[in-house]
This record gives structure tokens, sequence and C-alpha cells, in this order.
């Protein structure tokens, strides 16, 4: 499976949606209600399912669904 | 330049806040009687095999629990981590703990609690660290657990070990926690929960209803440890 379709999946499970409803310019926490406990459990997630690791400042720099995806359009 | 100067200013008079504090809680903590009168086989266990936990208890016993925690990690019996608000108050705590050699981790559930909730993950699982988390921190609302101390206990597969403290006779403060400061040569008493793991698969309405019982479970060790002293919880 494509990583990016991977990731929609984890971003939609934590946010208790369906990957289709999931759009780039979604906000993790305004738009997902993707709180911090809830980011950890993402950033744990992307790591753990992907075999990825990922910076504070990566982490720090992702707001958006497009964010994640273009940190792993980059660091494929 | 005047910013500077400000903050240069505000940092001398957190500096001197904090020697003033670690003075107060010394020459305070050296006369508190303090009894484990419950459960004192959980902090015997963990003592006997080192294993990081998640240490909770209520924001307004942060100070009645300080001198108990503090002689534990002085005596090298517990390495501990302590999560500070990334406000005055926070630089304040780090002040005075950093002293002590106890780590700090910066941030809370609305200030950078992303990386922090993230360092202390790394202070847990890399570190072997036991992390104090108040569940009710940093701002309330006062003896609501929150579930971000549930996640972390979750996502380490750290338990949480549950805490009451209770001071006979203590002042409060006008803080919004009603913060406890237990007079001199009070009796203190703890109550210790047994070690709450809390599992990665839970739903998440399971996960709320594991929040609720923690916090029922906080309550209650608090309760008891009031009623070995005769006190009563400050609302």
């Amino acid at each position: 499976m494509d990583i990016k379709q991977k990731a929609l999946e984890i971003v939609a499970k934590i946010a208790g949606k369906g990957v289709a409803e999931l759009e780039p310019k979604h906000e993790l926490i305004a738009d997902l209600g993707i709180d911090s406990p809830k980011a950890l459990q993402l950033l744990l997630d992307l790591e753990d399912e992907l075999g990825i690791e990922i910076s504070d400042d990566e982490a720090a720099a992702m707001d958006t669904v497009g964010d994640i995806l273009g940190f792993l359009g980059s660091s494929a | 330049m005047g910013i500077n100067k400000d903050s240069r200013h505000g940092s001398v008079l957190i500096g001197i806040a904090a020697r003033l504090a670690r003075w107060v809680m010394l020459a305070l903590g050296r006369t508190w009687k303090i009894e484990i009168v419950e459960g004192r086989e959980h902090l015997d266990a963990l003592l006997a095999e080192p294993r990081p936990v998640i240490l909770s208890f209520w924001h307004n016993r942060a100070f009645t629990s300080s001198f108990f925690f503090f002689d534990l990690h002085r005596k090298g019996l517990l390495d501990i981590t302590l999560l500070a608000s990334q406000s005055r108050d926070g630089e304040l705590v780090t002040r005075v703990f950093r002293r002590w050699g106890i780590h700090t981790v910066r941030g809370s559930a609305s200030r950078g609690g992303r990386q922090a909730l993230r360092a202390i993950h790394r202070a847990i699982t890399r570190g072997g660290s036991s992390p104090i988390m108040i569940p009710d921190g940093p701002r309330g609302p006062l003896y609501q657990f929150k579930v971000g101390v549930a996640v972390l206990a979750q996502t380490s597969k750290a338990p949480i070990l549950p805490f009451g403290f209770a001071a006979r006779k203590y002042w409060t403060l006008g803080s919004w926690d009603r913060l406890i400061v237990p007079r001199p040569f009070t009796r203190l008493a703890v109550t210790i929960g047994e070690p709450q793991f809390v599992d990665r698969g839970l739903s998440s309405e399971e996960l709320e209803a594991e929040r609720q019982r923690l916090q029922e479970l906080l309550d209650d060790l608090t309760r008891r440890a009031e009623a070995s002293v005769g006190a009563r919880t400050p609302v």
C-alpha cells in the first residue's frame, strides 16, 4: 500500500473520520479535533506503522493533513 | 532593549522566588510527619524493582507531595521527570526542581502540548524515568482527570501510580486550585493505589470510561488520605 494512503488511514482513525472526508487543507487541531493526546497517538502510530522517525521540529511543523503528506513525500 | 531589560528583571525575580520556594519547601517539609497510611506495598514493589510509572495526584496537592517525591529522588530511589507549564509559574517550578536534579519538560495540554507529551513519552520509554503528571493541571478544572495522562499510559505502557495526599492542618492559597500548604509540624497522610495499566486498544468510548474511572480512583484515594488525618477537601 502507498505510504501516503496508509498515513491517511492512520489520520482518519485517530480523527474518527473516513479517509474520503480528509482534505490536505484540513488543520489537525481546528478541523479534525486532534488535540495533544491524539497528536501523540498519531505521531507514534505514524512512526510505528510506517517505519519512519519524525523529529520534534518535523512534528511541530505538521499543522495540516497536507503537511503530513508533504513530509512523507520529502522523506521518501 | 527595554524588553530585554524587563525579561532579565523577570528572570532575576523568578530566580529569587525559586530560591525562596526551595527554602520554604525544605524548612516546612522537614517538620512534617509524613506517613503512608495505605498502599505502601505498591511503593515498596516499585522501589524493589524500579520501572517507569506515571506518578499522579491532584494539582492542589503539589506542594504537599513535593517533599515526599523530592526525598525519594534525593535518595536515588526514583528517577523523576516533571512536566511544567510554559507560564512563569512553570518557570518557577522548573528552577525550584532543577537545582535538586529533577529533570523538567516544559509544556501543557494547551501550549506546546504535542512536543511536551512526546518528550515525557521518551523520558519513560527511552530514559526509564517516572514522570509526575498532574491530571487536572495546569489550570483545571479542579479534580477533573484529563485524558492526556491516560493516553500517555496507553502509549508508553507505563502504569499510572495514583496517590492521595492530605495534611491535618494546612493553609489554602487563593489560586484556582486552592493550593494546600501544610502547616509546620502537621501530620501528612499518603495513600497509594494499585498501578493502573491502560490498554492501548481501547475505543474512544472505552477510553472516556477509563478516564472517569481513574478520576474516581484519585478522588477516592484523596478522600481516604483526608479521612485518616481528619481533614476535609478544600472546595
